[in-house]
C-alpha cells in the first residue's frame, strides 16, 4: 500500500473510532505504521501534525506560569513557553538542529497575541482556563519581515469544570498571506474538542470533536494611525472570536440537537412511529426549554 | 516489525472503540495498513470478537451474539426460525444457511412473543429493526432487540441495542445507546443503563409491555439527561458572548478590559 492510501486509512479510522480515546488510538495507529523505514517514520510525523488532540498543559519555570503544548511548539519531547521564549523540558544542545524560534519581530507580536487572547479568556471562559498562541515564520529568509511577508500561527485554549463534567479544548491554526504591501488574507482552521459527562447524573456522555475554516482578506490603512502589528493583532483576534462562536454555537446544534434528533427520530422512538406521543413528546420538550428561560 | 501478539492486541484495542455499525469501514482501512503475514486472519479474528461480545444485524434480519453462538461450529443459531448460519464481516450479511433442530426446550408464550415483537418494533423502531429470542438449558430467555441506521449522505450511523435476561417473572439486562456524527469532525454518544423489571404477567403481552415501558421510561431520561448537560455544563463551559453582550474591542484598547475587571475584583 502507497504512502497517500495509508495516511487516508489512518484518517479515517481515526474519524470512525471513539473521538474519546484519541490519544491513544492515535498512539497505537503510530506504532502500527512504524515499520522501521524512512516512510513509516514520515507517515508517523504527518500524522502527528495533522490529528488534533486534548492539549497538554506544561509549566514555565521562569514566569511560574501554565502554557498549552501541542505539535506546533514542540521540538522532540520538549515544548516552548510563550511567556518567557524557553524549552521546557531544556532540549539537549544540537548545533545541527537547533530548537525553532520566532524572529525578532513576530516575537513581539507574539508576546502581545499571548497578553490579547489571555483578555479574550477571561472574558469568554468566565476567569478559567488557560490559553497560548504561538506563531512561526513562514519566509525561508534568514532575517525575515514577517509582519509584512506574512506568517502563521496557532491560538489555543483549554479548560475544564472543576468536577470533570466538561472539558473544552480549542485550536485555532492560521496563516497571514501577504497579497499586497496592504492587503492580506487570513486563512483559519478551528478545531474544538468538546467532551461532556457528568457520571453522578447518567452514563451519558458525548464526546468529540469538530472542526471548520474561515477566512477573510483585510486592507490595512496605516495613515489611519494603526500600525502593522496592530492591524494583525484585531484581524486576527476578530477572525478567531468569530470561528469559535461559529463553532460553538455548531456545537450546540450538533451535541444537544442533532444527536438526540437521531435518538427519537432514526432509533427508537416513544409513541407509535409518527403517532401522537412523539408529538407531545416535543411539545413538552418546547414548554421545558421556554420555562428555563 | 511488530510480533504477532502485541499486533493483535493493538488491533483489538482499536477495534474495540469502533461505532457498532461501522465495522465493514474499520476492517477495511486496517486492512490498508497493515501488510504483516497473518494480519487479515488478525483483524478478522478481532471484528468476530467484537460481534460475540457486543451483537451486531447481518443481512438486516439475523443477529449474531455470544448469546446464539453454535459451541460446535463457526455458525451462529437462529431459534426463531430454526436455522444456522456464518456471517461474513466485510458484507454484514449471513451467509450458508442450514437447517437446525434446537434440543433445549421453547417457553409456552415463545411464538405469541416472536410476532409480538416484530409488532413491537414497527411501532417502535423506525430503521432496520432486528430482534431474537434465545432459549436457555436453564429455563432462561435471552431477548436481542436491535435498532439501527446508517446513513452516509448525512453522515451518521447509529444503534439502539437492548439485552435482557428473562427469568422467574424478571427482566434484566441492559440497554445501551451509542450514535457516531462525522461531518467534518467525530462526535460520538454513549449511554447504557442496567434493567431490572419485575414483570405483571408471564404471558407475551406482560413481557412486551414491560419492555415497552422500560424503553420509553430510558428515552425520556435520556432526553433529561441531554438538557442537564445543555444547560447547566456546556452553557458555562464557554460562554456565547462575553457579559458585556458585546464582542471584543480588539486593539491596542483591549487592556482597558483587564483595568476594568481588576477593579471590579478590587472591590
Amino acid at each position: 500500500m502507497s504512502y497517500d492510501d495509508k495516511f487516508d486509512a489512518s484518517l479515517d479510522l481515526l474519524r470512525r473510532l471513539d473521538p474519546k480515546s484519541i490519544s491513544d488510538n492515535l498512539n497505537t495507529i503510530c506504532t502500527l505504521i512504524q515499520n522501521g523505514d524512512d516512510e513509516g517514520e514520515e507517515l508517523v510525523q504527518d500524522l502527528l501534525s495533522s490529528i488534533d488532540t486534548p492539549l497538554k498543559v506544561s509549566k514555565c519555570t521562569q514566569s511560574g506560569k501554565q502554557y498549552l503544548s501541542c505539535d506546533y511548539n514542540r521540538d522532540g519531547d520538549s515544548y516552548r513557553s510563550p511567556w518567557s521564549n524557553k524549552y521546557y523540558p531544556t532540549p539537549a544542545v544540537d548545533d545541527d538542529a537547533p530548537p525553532p524560534f520566532p524572529s525578532d519581530l513576530l516575537r513581539q507580536l507574539e508576546l502581545k497575541a499571548n497578553d490579547s487572547f489571555d483578555v479574550y479568556r477571561d472574558l469568554y471562559y468566565e476567569g478559567a482556563g488557560i490559553s497560548s498562541a504561538y506563531l512561526w515564520d513562514t519566509s525561508e529568509d534568514e532575517n525575515p519581515d514577517s509582519l509584512q511577508e506574512g506568517f502563521a500561527g496557532v491560538v489555543l485554549f483549554k479548560k475544564e469544570t472543576d468536577d470533570g463534567s466538561g472539558k473544552w479544548d480549542s485550536i485555532h491554526v492560521f496563516e497571514v498571506i501577504a497579497e499586497s504591501s496592504t492587503s492580506f488574507l487570513y486563512k483559519l482552521t478551528s478545531t474544538v474538542i468538546l467532551d461532556l459527562q457528568n457520571k453522578s447524573l447518567s452514563s451519558l456522555s458525548l464526546s468529540g470533536n469538530l472542526t471548520r475554516q474561515l477566512e477573510s482578506t483585510s486592507s490595512i490603512e496605516l495613515d489611519s494611525g494603526l500600525n502593522l502589528e496592530t492591524n494583525h493583532l484585531i484581524n486576527l483576534g476578530t477572525l478567531v472570536e468569530k470561528s469559535e462562536y461559529n463553532i460553538r454555537n455548531l456545537l450546540q446544534e450538533v451535541y444537544f440537537d442533532k444527536l438526540k434528533d437521531i435518538m427519537l427520530k432514526d432509533l427508537r422512538s416513544v409513541g407509535d412511529i409518527g403517532g401522537k406521543k412523539l408529538e407531545d413528546l416535543k411539545q413538552s420538550e418546547v414548554i421545558k426549554g421556554l420555562q428555563s428561560l | 516489525m511488530t510480533s504477532s501478539v502485541k499486533l493483535e492486541s493493538l488491533v483489538n484495542s482499536l477495534v474495540e472503540s469502533a461505532p457498532p455499525t461501522e465495522l465493514p469501514g474499520v476492517s477495511k482501512d486496517l486492512s490498508t495498513l497493515l501488510s504483516q503475514q497473518g494480519s487479515s486472519s488478525i483483524i478478522e479474528e478481532a471484528l468476530e470478537d467484537y460481534v460475540q461480545n457486543n451483537a451486531a444485524i447481518f443481512s438486516s434480519t439475523y443477529i449474531a451474539s455470544k448469546y446464539n453462538k453454535d459451541p460446535h461450529s463457526s455458525k451462529y443459531i437462529d431459534f426463531v426460525n430454526n436455522k444456522k448460519f456464518n456471517i461474513d464481516l466485510k458484507t454484514q450479511r449471513a451467509i450458508d444457511f442450514e437447517s437446525y433442530e434446537p434440543e433445549v426446550q421453547y417457553p409456552s408464550y415463545y411464538n405469541d412473543l416472536a410476532t409480538k415483537l416484530i409488532q413491537y418494533g414497527e411501532d417502535h423502531y423506525p430503521s432496520t429493526y432486528a430482534y431474537t429470542l434465545i432459549p436457555k438449558d436453564s429455563g432462561e430467555l435471552v431477548i436481542i432487540l436491535i435498532g439501527q441506521r446508517l446513513n452516509s449522505e448525512n453522515y451518521f450511523t447509529g444503534q439502539w441495542k437492548s439485552i435482557y435476561t428473562l427469568k422467574d417473572g424478571t427482566l434484566s439486562g441492559e440497554v445501551s445507546l451509542d450514535i457516531h456524527y462525522y461531518e467534518d469532525g467525530n462526535v460520538r454518544l454513549n449511554f447504557n443503563e442496567k434493567v431490572n423489571e419485575s414483570l405483571a404477567g408471564s404471558n407475551a403481552g406482560a413481557i412486551v409491555n414491560a419492555i415497552n415501558d422500560v424503553e420509553n421510561k430510558i428515552t425520556l431520561q435520556i432526553v433529561e439527561n441531554f438538557n442537564e448537560l445543555n444547560q447547566r455544563y456546556f452553557k458555562n463551559l464557554r460562554r456565547l458572548l462575553p457579559i458585556t453582550r458585546s464582542k471584543i474591542n480588539w486593539g491596542s484598547a483591549i487592556g482597558n478590559y483587564r483595568l476594568g475587571s481588576d477593579v471590579v475584583h478590587k472591590q
